[in-house]
């Protein structure tokens, strides 16, 4: 009848597949000679394919219409998707050998799969959280890392579209789920930066639970989101600033740099249009948040005029001004230097919690 | 009408839809209507009754209303809310097929009107009760209207008389108020869109056009376009049948803060009359330049500006505090130029947090880039130089 409601139509599969990849992608990908060079055994040839399956993590795969539902065998449990990822960030992220954009395409596209098995099984638990924080937190890293590459190695864009999906994806779940907020505040924080400026990012900050949005992270995220919308880009540096001990927080809101610095070079030229006066660079190094180096760089590819070190603004120059180029941040790069990429990854650079998860384990 | 019997309500029902008698039907398939609460109609399986009298499509969409009506009288709003969507549904098979006739609107526009009712119940039950996260049926609700809009919006060939384009505005404000109240602001500007191209845009009745210059005003306040927003809302405000206070007050809510920003600030007779002293000590505090005073008065109406969705506008108002602040310190010094630290004093004085002199230059240069004042930064001499001729222009002039 019309009427009923409850069918099992539409309902998720629940994935039995316990390792990162399973055996009939293994014998596959084995056969049809498509294996990752991260994946294969040490008597490993071209010609004579051979996994190691201690290595092997499932690809991800484009749904395609016509395509069967895949059988339970073939999609992992919520325990074996924490595990892949902790692989990916234990012992893929950490090889030296290789560049980083390798590492990124590597990794992206493993941990999109991760993210293809929890949509199937619809999982929202506690392994979704761990699975989705740790996702960001490598696509915001990732982010800074290769913003300096050219967009054949590595396209921002379409990082940046699935930071914001696997962040609001987050977002959600924290709403769904009030037990599992450990690390909320973090995200909430790390999504008004990532999306500074915004008024929907700001909003959903209103909008939320008194208790986030008092934490102080959250409040710093948010003086500096509100900055942005006001202009004030010196109350937006003393934020940066003040985020030492968040250095991925700090790339979240170093993707904003060239537009702040945009905003800062065209007030300044406004504000500070004379024909007589003159700003001395490093004040100017000092309002843009970069280096002397930097700066040289820019005001040639702006055409500003640079004298004994002073910088002469007038209201004709920077009409035609482009897209600022984007570089990395001195401050940024001795952050991340005092810790590992698994720990930034896995979210233990909070020295408190740090110490906290150290005490704990000495007491056991 | 509270003690028919089934079938008496069945031929009433039967009898408006056979004479096209759309108010009637539209009437009896409402739940502002007390035959809801009639316990005789209220039906768990009322397919077979039903089917008796009428033919299909319309037994489908009889039935779910009885049920509904059941669903209703035992406080069930996820069932009722399935049940109005697929009430909704039917409507919108017969609808289709009505060619070259809009006798049916009154029923799509009370149904409509039910079914985002329903729907917000419905996602406050789920929510209590886990099953899902707020908005999931609001969102699915504005997907059945949007079906129906389409029907209405692609009827072209029907006479301006008998065309289901009249439909339209009606389907958009319900879309307003679902959009709106699940943050997909977005999703409005093509509806806007829809409804501007229209040539019988300005012929929907009265209380419709409010309703829609109040949302398309609130859309363009979110979207940083003051001047339209405060024309939408005056529309809005002045068209508003007087004895509507609640609804008078609701655009207020909106409207103060865009004038606000414009450079108009309300009296407080008004704030008054409509019972919005909220905004009093803001806008006293934007007026004369006194930063802690519109900051006290965010802080302490905090929740009511979150609630409203007006408190990231009042935050831009401090631009505009700043200015009037500046001007204030301007006309004590009286000189043209001005050192920053006499600005930074001032801002210490509002109690701004770790507020020094580059951080107040960098508010001057923004109030400069914008017009705000007439004049210039000397970095080596750390002052303000202002024009000598109108330094603080009229706000509403610059914006």
């Amino acid at each position: 009848m019309y009427l009923n409601i409850d069918s099992d139509f539409g309902k998720p599969v629940v994935g039995t597949c316990c390792t990162m990849c399973p055996e009939e992608e293994i014998q596959m990908r084995e056969r049809e000679n498509i294996l990752h060079p991260f994946e294969v055994a040490p008597d490993h040839h071209p010609k004579r394919p051979k996994a190691d399956r201690h290595k092997m993590v499932k690809e991800y795969t484009r749904p395609s219409p016509g395509k069967e539902d895949p059988h339970p065998s073939q999609i992992r449990t919520p325990q074996a998707l924490v595990t892949t990822v902790n692989y990916l960030i234990n012992r893929v992220a950490t090889r030296e050998s290789h560049s980083w954009s390798e590492i990124y395409d590597f990794i992206f596209d493993r941990m999109r799969s991760v993210r293809q098995d929890m949509a199937v099984q619809d999982l929202e638990g506690k392994e979704a959280v761990e699975v989705l924080e740790k996702i960001v937190r490598f696509h915001v890293y990732s982010d800074y890392c290769l913003c300096m590459k050219p967009i054949s190695v590595f396209d921002p864009k379409i990082n940046n579209l699935h930071t914001q999906e696997c962040l609001k994806r987050l977002l959600n779940l924290y709403i769904c789920h009030p037990d599992l907020t450990q690390n909320r505040a973090e995200f909430e924080a790390l999504y008004l930066l990532f999306n500074l400026g915004d008024t929907d990012a700001l909003r959903h900050c209103l909008n939320s639970l008194t208790q986030i949005r008092h934490s102080q992270l959250v409040r710093k995220a948010y003086k500096a989101s509100r900055a942005m919308l006001l202009g004030n880009w010196v109350e937006i540096w003393k934020t940066f600033y003040s985020l030492q001990r968040y250095p991925l927080l700090q790339c979240a809101l170093h993707r904003h740099f060239p537009d702040i610095q945009r905003h800062v070079l065209h007030v300044m030229n406004r504000a500070n249009s004379s024909k007589v006066l003159s700003v001395p660079i490093q004040c100017i190094c000092h309002q843009l948040c970069i280096g002397e180096p930097e700066l040289e760089m820019l005001t040639s590819f702006l055409g500003l005029q640079l004298q004994h070190q002073h910088v002469t603004f007038s209201k004709t120059a920077l009409q035609h001004m482009t897209q600022i180029p984007r570089c990395h941040n001195a401050s940024i790069d001795k952050n991340l230097e005092k810790w590992t990429i698994p720990h930034l990854l896995l979210g233990t650079t909070d020295v408190d919690e740090l110490e906290r998860r150290l005490d704990s384990a000495l007491h056991l | 009408m509270a003690q028919w019997s089934l079938n008496q309500y069945f031929s009433t029902l039967h009898d408006a839809l056979h004479e096209y008698d759309g108010e009637h039907a539209a009437e009896l398939l409402s739940f502002k209507h007390p035959h809801v609460a009639n316990t005789r109609l209220q039906l768990e399986r009322p397919e077979n009754s039903v089917q008796r009298v009428f033919e299909s499509p319309y037994d489908e969409l009889v039935a779910a209303h009885l049920r509904c009506c059941w669903a209703v009288g035992k406080h069930d709003f996820m069932e009722a809310y399935h049940c109005q969507s697929i009430v909704m549904q039917a409507f919108t098979k017969i609808f289709q097929s009505q060619k070259d006739e809009n006798w049916s609107l009154p029923i799509l526009f009370v149904i409509s009107i039910d079914l985002r009712v329903f729907a917000v119940n419905a996602d406050i039950e789920a929510v209590k009760k886990g099953k899902s996260k707020l908005g999931e049926r609001l969102e699915k609700a504005a997907e059945l209207l949007m079906n129906c809009f389409r029907v209405c919006a692609s009827d072209n060939r029907a006479s301006i008389e008998d065309t289901k384009k009249w439909g339209m505005l009606n389907i958009v404000n319900q879309l307003f108020k679902i959009y709106f109240k699940i943050n997909k602001l977005h999703l409005c500007k093509p509806l806007i869109r829809a409804i501007d191209s229209l040539p019988i845009k300005d012929k929907f009745s009265l209380s419709q056009l409010v309703t829609f210059r109040y949302y398309v005003g609130r859309k363009a306040m979110f979207d940083s376009d003051f001047k339209s927003a405060e024309e939408y809302l005056t529309f809005a405000f002045e068209r508003c049948h007087r004895a509507i206070k609640k609804n008078k007050r609701l655009i207020l809510i909106y409207l103060i803060p865009v004038k606000m920003l414009l450079g108009q600030m309300p009296k407080s007779g008004l704030l008054q009359k409509y019972d919005l002293m909220a905004f009093s000590d803001v806008a006293k505090g934007v007026g004369s330049g006194n930063l802690l005073l519109l900051n006290e008065a965010l802080q302490k109406n905090e929740a009511f500006f979150i609630k409203c969705g007006i408190y990231l506008i009042l935050e831009k108002l401090k631009v505009i505090t700043y200015r009037n602040l500046f001007k204030k310190v301007y006309l004590i010094l009286k000189t043209h130029q001005l050192a920053i630290e006499s600005f930074t004093a001032a801002l210490r004085l509002m109690q701004v947090e770790d507020i020094d002199n580059d951080e107040t230059a960098c508010i001057l240069a923004n109030l400069i880039y914008e017009n705000k004042i007439k004049g210039y930064i000397s970095h080596q001499h750390q002052k303000l130089v202002v024009s000598k001729q109108n330094p603080f222009p009229q706000l509403s002039s610059v914006i």
